[in-house]
C-alpha cells in the first residue's frame, strides 16, 4: 500500500499541462467562413445536421435583412418523447 | 483506530447515491410527472431565446453535498431539431448530447444522445444552469457535434475530478468545455486545446484535504487524481464554463432555472 500512496504522489507531482506548446490566441467566434466549411465534413447525427441548417438559415436571414426585428422564439412540441435514443454512432 | 473511524466517515458522508454524477440511470429523486415537467419548462425556455443548442447543467446531489464552487454534477448539450409526435407527425424539441461513465467499468465513459426527460430524471434539486452560446458559436458548436470532430474530442478515460488542462481523463463537463474550445479556436486538436486553456481557462478550484486526496479513489473509482497537481483540484463546472464563454464573448447569456411547481 505505501508503494501505491508513493506512486501516486509521484504521478501527482509531474502532472501538469499538456506540453510546452505556446497557446493560440485568445479564442474568437469571429471567423464563420472557416466554420462553414466544416459544415461539409458533418456526415452524420440527423438531429443536430437538422439544427445546424436551421441554425444558419436563421443566421443566413438575418445577415441578408439586417434591419428585419430578432427572430421570435422556436416552436417546442408538447410531446414528451420518452424513447430509447438510436445510438448517434453504432460503430463506435 | 484512527484509521478505522476516518474511513467509517468517509462512507458515511459518501452515502448519497453511487449514480449520481455522470451516469445514464436515473435517479427519480421527482415523479416522472415533476420530471418531464420541467424538462418540458427547460425546453420552453431555451426554445424562447431562439436557441438551436445549450449547455444544461443539473445536480444528481443535493447542494450541500457539493463543494464550494459547484452547483451541478452533470451537463450536456441541448440540440434543437425535430422530433416525433405521438400520432407520427413532426414537431420540433431538444435531443441530449451526453458523456456519461460506464456501469461496469466507471472509470471509461461513452457518449450517447437522449432526451431531456432523461436528463431531468437525474436531477435532484429541480433547478439547471443554462448557458447559451452566442449566434456564431452556436453554429460552429452544432458544426462540431455533426462530425468526426465530436469523437475526436472524446477522451475514455473517465475522471469525476478531471484537470481540463491535461489531456489524461475527461468528464462530462470537460467534454463540454473541449467542445466549446474546438469550436472557439476551429480545431479538433485536443493536446492543442489543453494548452489554450492551460492559458485562458481559469477552471474551479476545489480544496481536497490530504486525506481525501489520498483516500477518496479507494472508496470510489471515478476519482483519479494523476492529472491533478499539489494545491486545489482544478475542474471544469457550471460556472467556470459560464465566466470562460461570457469574458470571451463566445455566449449571449447564462443563467438558472428553478422548476415552476405550477408548470
Amino acid at each position: 500500500m505505501r508503494i501505491l500512496l508513493i506512486s501516486t504522489f509521484t504521478l501527482a507531482l509531474y502532472g501538469g499541462a499538456a506540453d510546452g506548446q505556446q497557446p493560440a490566441p485568445q479564442p474568437a467566434a469571429e471567423r464563420s467562413e472557416q466554420s462553414q466549411s466544416r459544415t461539409e465534413t458533418g456526415q452524420r447525427r440527423g438531429h443536430a445536421r437538422a439544427a445546424q441548417q436551421m441554425a444558419r438559415a436563421r443566421h443566413n436571414s438575418a445577415q441578408s435583412d439586417e434591419g428585419a426585428p430578432a427572430p421570435a422564439g422556436l416552436p417546442v412540441s408538447e410531446t414528451i418523447v420518452n424513447q430509447t435514443a438510436p445510438d448517434p454512432d453504432p460503430d463506435r | 483506530m484512527r484509521y478505522l473511524i476516518a474511513c467509517c466517515l468517509f462512507i458515511v458522508s459518501a452515502a448519497t447515491p453511487a449514480w449520481a454524477d455522470s451516469d445514464a440511470r436515473p435517479i427519480d429523486h421527482f415523479t416522472l410527472r415533476e420530471a418531464a415537467d420541467f424538462s418540458k419548462q427547460v425546453e420552453r425556455e431555451l426554445a424562447q431565446r431562439g436557441a438551436y443548442i445549450a449547455l444544461v447543467f443539473r445536480s444528481g446531489r443535493p447542494r450541500d453535498a457539493l463543494p464550494d464552487g459547484v452547483r451541478y454534477t452533470h451537463g450536456a448539450f441541448w440540440v434543437y431539431g425535430p422530433v416525433t409526435e405521438a400520432d407520427g407527425s413532426q414537431g420540433h424539441g431538444y435531443a441530449v448530447y451526453n458523456l456519461y461513465h460506464g456501469q461496469d467499468d466507471p472509470t471509461t465513459s461513452y457518449l450517447a444522445q437522449d432526451w431531456p426527460l432523461d436528463f431531468m430524471r437525474g436531477d435532484v434539486v429541480g433547478e439547471v444552469g443554462v448557458i447559451i452560446p452566442s449566434e456564431e458559436m452556436q453554429i460552429r458548436l452544432l458544426d462540431v457535434i455533426a462530425s468526426d470532430q465530436y469523437d475526436a474530442l472524446h477522451q475514455p478515460e473517465y475522471s469525476l475530478l478531471s484537470n481540463p488542462a491535461d489531456l489524461r481523463f475527461q468528464n462530462c463537463t470537460e467534454f463540454l468545455l473541449d467542445v466549446v474550445a474546438a469550436g472557439a479556436w476551429l480545431t479538433d486538436d485536443r493536446a492543442r486545446i489543453k494548452i489554450n486553456l492551460d492559458a485562458y481557462f481559469p477552471p474551479t478550484r476545489v480544496e481536497l484535504g490530504w486525506w481525501e486526496r489520498l483516500t477518496a479513489g479507494w472508496f470510489d473509482p471515478r476519482i483519479r487524481l494523476d492529472d491533478q497537481g499539489n494545491g486545489p483540484v482544478n475542474i471544469a463546472s457550471f460556472s467556470s464554463i459560464s465566466d470562460f464563454m461570457l469574458t470571451f464573448d463566445l455566449a449571449d447569456e447564462s443563467f438558472e432555472i428553478q422548476a415552476d411547481p405550477s408548470d
